[in-house]
C-alpha cells in the first residue's frame, strides 16, 4: 500500500484561532520499504504521521492511502476502513493496555474490527507468536509484565489487525538493547513481507540500520527527503542546524577525517568503522601500545589477529 | 561514611510471576552517585519501588539512613527520598510549572510567604526559573523532568532515585536533564545521593559505581571505568557497553583501558600510519 501526501497543509483550530502545523508537504511512502522521520521535538514529525491513518485530516492538499483520498472535505465514516489498513503503534503503547489479559488485549483490536472471537484469537496468537511473547503468559494480566513484554503485547495488538502500512513512533525507547534489536529485527520482517513502514526516531543508529528512506522534518515542513546514505553524507553543520545528532560510527569517522584520516564509505556498523580505521593505522604503533597498554594482563588479552 | 540507604537479607516474589530478590544485600553510601543497569525486567525499578514502599517486600530489612522502613516511617523516609519517574507527562499536578512545584510544599504545610522564594530557587537549580508560568503540558520533555526534578529539590531531599527518566527525552532533553544532574551533584557533594535506573551506558559513565542486576542478582559493582573493560559479559547480560569500547574490541585493541570517545579519536590520531 502506497501513501502519497500531496500539496499537504495542516493547521490546529479554526478560523481566526489557527496555528499552522504543517506547509507544503509532498511525500510518496513506498510499499515494502521503511520511511523515518525524524527531527527535533516540535518539527511536526507526530501531526505529519496522524494525517497516514487520517487521524487528523488535512486543512488544504490531499493524501493517497492505498485506495482512498482524504481531504479536508472526507465524511467521518469513510476514515473508519483505513484506521484498519494503517497501524499506529504510539510511544511507549505499554500505557494503553486495558484489558484483563494478555491475549484478551491483543484480541480488542479485530473484534473491535468484526471478527469473530475464533478469529481474533487466532490473530492474536499469530501476532503475539511474530513479537517472540511467551505462550505461557498469555492469560497473564498485561500489568505483571516487564517493560518489554508489555510492549511487545502493545505491538501485537496494532500487528493482529494485519494492517498494510504500519507507523511507528520511537518503538524501541526505553528497551534494553536485546529488547531493540529484536524490535529492529521485526521491523525488517515487516519490511520483506512488502508493508510500508514508517518510523519516527530520535535515535540516529536506528535511523542507519533500518532505514531506506529519511524524510527529515523543521518547523512543519520537509528539509531534506533523501535515501538514508545521501542524508548522512551531509556535513555536521548541516546536522548541528537540524538539532540532530549524527549516528555514533558516522560521527566518529567525521571526527578522524580531521584528523586526517580518510574513508571510501559511510561506516554503517562498528565493524566497518573499525575495518576502514585499521587499514590507517601504523600497526607496529598499535601493537607497540597494545603491550604498554595492556601491561600485565597482556597473556589473557593478548594482541589480537585476524 | 554513612549509609543513605541498606538493604539486608531483601526477599520480594512478584505477584503471578514468582521469585524475584532472594537474600539480596545491598547500600549505598551518603553522596554517592550510583547507576543500576539491567535488562528489562531484571529487576532495576522494582527496586526503586520497594525502597520508597511502593511495593511491599516479603521479608528482610531496607533502612533510609538510620530509619528502618515500615508503615511507621514511610512519610519520614518519603520526605528524604525524592524519585523521578519515566513518563514526564504522568508527575504533573499544577496548571503552572511553579503551582506544581508549589504542591509539594504545600503538602510539608511550608507557609505560604515563604512559598515563592523556595519555588524560585528550585527552578533556578534546574534552569527553569524563566518557566514558572508557563503550563506543564507546553513544555518538552527534557524541560518537564528538570521541573519534575525541580518539584524534588523544594523539599530538599537526600536522596534522589531517577527510574530511566531521560528515556523518553529526545537527545537534547537527555544532554539537559544529564547537565542539570552534574551541577546538583557540584553543588550539593556529599549532601546529596544520587540513584539512577538506567539502560545507557554514557550515562552510566557519569557515575561514581555501577551495580549490574540480572533477574534479581547483583551481577557486577564497580566502577564505571572497569565495568566497561568486561564487555563480552555485559553482552551476555543483554547490555551494550560504550560505542568507544565497542570501537576498541573492533579494532582488535585488549581491553583494559577505558577511553571515552574523544580519548580514544585522540588516541588513535597518534597512531596514524
Amino acid at each position: 500500500m502506497v501513501i502519497n501526501i500531496e500539496g499537504l497543509d495542516f493547521a490546529y483550530g479554526a478560523g481566526k484561532q489557527t496555528v499552522p502545523v504543517l506547509k507544503n508537504i509532498n511525500l510518496t511512502f513506498p510499499e515494502g520499504q521503511i520511511t523515518a522521520i525524524i527531527g527535533q521535538t516540535g518539527s511536526g514529525k507526530s501531526t505529519l504521521v496522524q494525517q497516514l491513518n487520517a487521524l487528523l485530516k488535512p486543512t488544504a492538499g490531499e493524501v493517497h492511502i492505498g485506495d482512498h483520498t482524504v481531504t479536508n472535505k472526507t465524511k467521518e465514516k469513510a476514515l473508519t476502513p483505513i484506521r484498519a489498513e494503517v497501524g499506529m503503534v504510539f510511544q511507549f503503547p505499554e500505557s494503553q493496555l486495558f484489558a484483563p489479559t494478555v491475549i484478551e488485549d491483543v484480541m480488542y483490536g479485530p473484534k473491535n474490527f468484526g471478527a469473530t472471537d475464533e478469529e481474533a484469537k487466532q490473530a492474536a496468537e499469530k501476532a503475539l507468536a511474530k513479537v517472540g511473547f511467551d505462550t505461557s503468559l498469555y492469560d497473564q494480566s498485561p500489568f505483571n509484565l516487564s517493560g518489554g513484554q508489555m510492549r511487545r503485547v502493545a505491538l501485537a495488538g496494532v500487528l493482529a489487525m494485519n494492517p498494510q502500512t504500519m507507523v511507528f513512533d520511537e518503538p524501541a525507547a526505553g528497551l534494553d538493547p536485546q529488547g531493540q534489536a529484536e524490535l529492529l529485527d521485526l521491523l525488517r520482517t515487516l519490511r520483506d513481507e512488502g508493508k510500508t513502514i514508517v518510523l519516527i526516531s530520535h535515535q540516529m543508529e536506528q535511523v542507519l540500520a533500518l532505514a531506506n528512506q529519511v524524510v527529515v522534518m523543521k518547523d512543519g515542513q520537509v528539509a531534506a527527503h533523501e535515501p538514508v546514505e545521501e542524508l548522512f553524507a551531509r556535513p555536521q553543520s548541516w546536522f548541528a542546524d537540524q538539532h540532530l545528532d549524527l549516528p555514533e560510527t558516522i560521527a566518529f569517522q567525521k571526527e578522524m577525517e580531521k584528523q586526517g584520516f580518510v574513508f571510501d564509505h559511510l561506516a554503517k556498523t562498528v565493524d566497518d568503522l573499525a575495518k576502514q580505521l585499521a587499514g590507517q593505522l601504523d600497526s607496529a604503533k598499535l601493537t607497540g601500545q597494545r603491550s604498554d597498554q595492556a601491561g600485565s594482563q597482556a597473556q589473557t588479552g593478548g594482541p589480537h589477529h585476524e | 561514611m554513612t549509609n543513605a540507604i541498606t538493604i539486608k537479607n531483601l526477599n520480594y516474589s512478584y505477584p503471578e510471576q514468582g521469585e524475584l530478590f532472594k537474600n539480596f544485600d545491598f547500600s549505598v553510601q551518603e553522596g554517592e552517585w550510583l547507576a543500576i543497569v539491567g535488562h528489562n525486567g531484571s529487576g532495576k525499578s522494582t527496586l526503586a519501588k520497594l525502597i520508597l514502599g511502593l511495593l511491599d517486600f516479603d521479608q528482610g530489612e531496607i533502612q533510609v539512613f538510620d530509619e528502618k522502613l515500615s508503615e511507621e516511617t514511610l512519610a519520614s523516609i518519603r520526605a528524604q527520598v525524592g524519585m523521578v519517574f519515566q513518563n514526564p507527562d504522568n508527575q504533573f499536578v499544577g496548571a503552572t510549572v511553579a503551582d506544581d512545584v508549589a504542591f509539594g510544599l504545600e503538602n510539608r504545610q511550608v507557609p505560604s510567604k515563604e512559598m515563592p522564594a523556595k519555588i524560585e530557587a528550585a527552578l533556578k537549580q534546574v534552569g527553569m526559573e524563566d518557566y514558572a508560568e508557563r503550563e506543564p503540558h507546553t513544555l518538552s520533555g527534557g524541560q518537564k523532568q528538570r521541573v519534575a526534578l525541580a518539584s524534588i529539590l523544594a523539599l530538599h531531599p537526600r536522596v534522589i532515585i531517577l527510574d530511566e527518566a531521560t528515556a523518553m527525552l529526545d537527545p537534547e532533553g537527555k544532554q539537559a536533564v544529564m547537565e542539570t544532574l552534574k551541577e546538583l551533584k557540584a553543588r550539593y557533594q556529599d549532601q546529596l545521593t544520587l540513584i539512577m535506573i538506567t539502560h545507557d551506558m554514557e550515562e552510566a559513565a557519569l557515575a561514581d559505581r555501577v551495580a549490574v542486576v540480572s533477574d534479581g542478582q547483583l551481577v557486577f559493582d564497580e566502577k564505571p571505568e572497569t565495568l566497561f573493560l568486561k564487555g563480552k559479559q555485559l553482552a551476555e547480560l543483554g547490555l551494550a557497553q560504550p560505542f568507544s569500547m565497542e570501537l576498541q574490541s573492533a579494532l582488535g585493541i585488549s581491553q583494559t583501558t577505558y577511553r571515552t570517545k574523544q580519548e580514544l579519536a585522540t588516541w588513535l590520531s597518534t597512531l596514524k600510519a
